[in-house]
């Protein structure tokens, strides 16, 4: 269990050391390149890592089992990266912060409340005060220096 | 309305998260991030070429930026597998704790090359609000 919070807790420090090689990628490329890059190269080396871990008889047939809608993903994912590079420049880098945590835990309850029935009542209080803390700290962050 | 579509944008963030741990289980973690990063890089380009006009470059850049890619996959195998355990709203309170944290050390250091930002004794209080929160979930 200890391994698994802590993993998720490291995945949070790797998007952001993620964001930073992201952020000089779009320096050299600009912002849709940039991003391209990440995903052309995670592709290929997918593609490679898959290929090894199966020992080179990737199984065609598991791809053809899943339903789907468990493809779109990466959909989502993009219309999340168009959505919130159209919208950052319109806000403050707090408002959209706060925004997007937010749409993130809504849904994400909804989720687990109906798809994964993971929900009870003392974890979504914890979640609330996570995101109560994380708000705070967002405010105190970006206050004007004195 | 850039309000409304910012919050649609986090939704989409926890359905995409959601929607990988599912289909780990029919292609297993390599596969998933396969799909993902494929079917978004098609979606990236298509949207690149038909919506902006823009024209495609990937070459150019120092050696080490390339690595990006190999935290992309680290990034969506994590999250998946530990998604299937925690749930994506556990999941997303642990990895937005880690991005704050880290960027709270990386600016009080100045890794990286980033100005230095002393940390803020004053956000003390939030991170034990948020601890607090970590327990409550951790014990539930």
């Amino acid at each position: 269990m200890a391994f698994i919070l802590t993993l998720a807790f490291v995945n949070g420090c790797a998007t952001v050391i993620s964001k930073m090689i992201n952020y000089r990628c779009t320096k050299y490329l600009g912002t849709n390149n940039g991003s391209l890059v990440n995903y052309v190269v995670a592709s290929v080396l997918s593609f490679i890592l898959l290929a090894i871990s199966s020992k080179f008889s990737i199984n065609l047939y598991s791809f053809s089992q899943a339903p789907w809608w468990a493809y779109l993903g990466g959909a989502f994912g993009i219309v999340a990266f168009i959505i919130s590079m159209i919208t950052l420049s319109h806000l403050k880098v707090m408002e959209s912060t706060i925004l997007l945590l937010t749409g993130q835990l809504t849904a994400g309850i909804l989720f687990d409340a109906f798809m994964f029935h993971n929900i009870n009542l003392k974890k979504l209080l914890g979640i609330l005060l996570v995101a109560a803390g994380i708000i705070w700290d967002n405010k105190i962050s970006h206050m004007p220096e004195k | 309305m850039y309000a409304l579509f910012t919050l649609l944008a986090g939704a989409c963030q926890s359905a995409m998260g959601s929607l990988n741990r599912m289909l780990t289980d029919y292609v297993g973690m390599f596969g998933m991030s396969l799909v993902v990063h494929a079917v978004g890089g098609i979606l990236l380009i298509l949207y690149m070429k038909l919506f902006v006009r823009e024209k495609l470059k990937i070459s150019g850049m120092p050696w080490y930026l390339y690595s990006a890619g190999f935290l992309g996959i680290f990034l969506v195998v994590t999250s998946s597998y530990c998604i299937g355990v925690l749930g994506v709203s556990v999941v997303t309170c642990l990895s937005v704790t880690g991005q704050l944290v880290i960027s709270a050390v990386i600016d009080h250091f100045g890794w990286f090359g980033v100005p230095r930002i002393p940390f803020n004794l004053k956000r003390l209080p939030c991170f034990a609000l948020i601890l607090a929160g970590l327990i409550i979930i951790t014990l539930s």
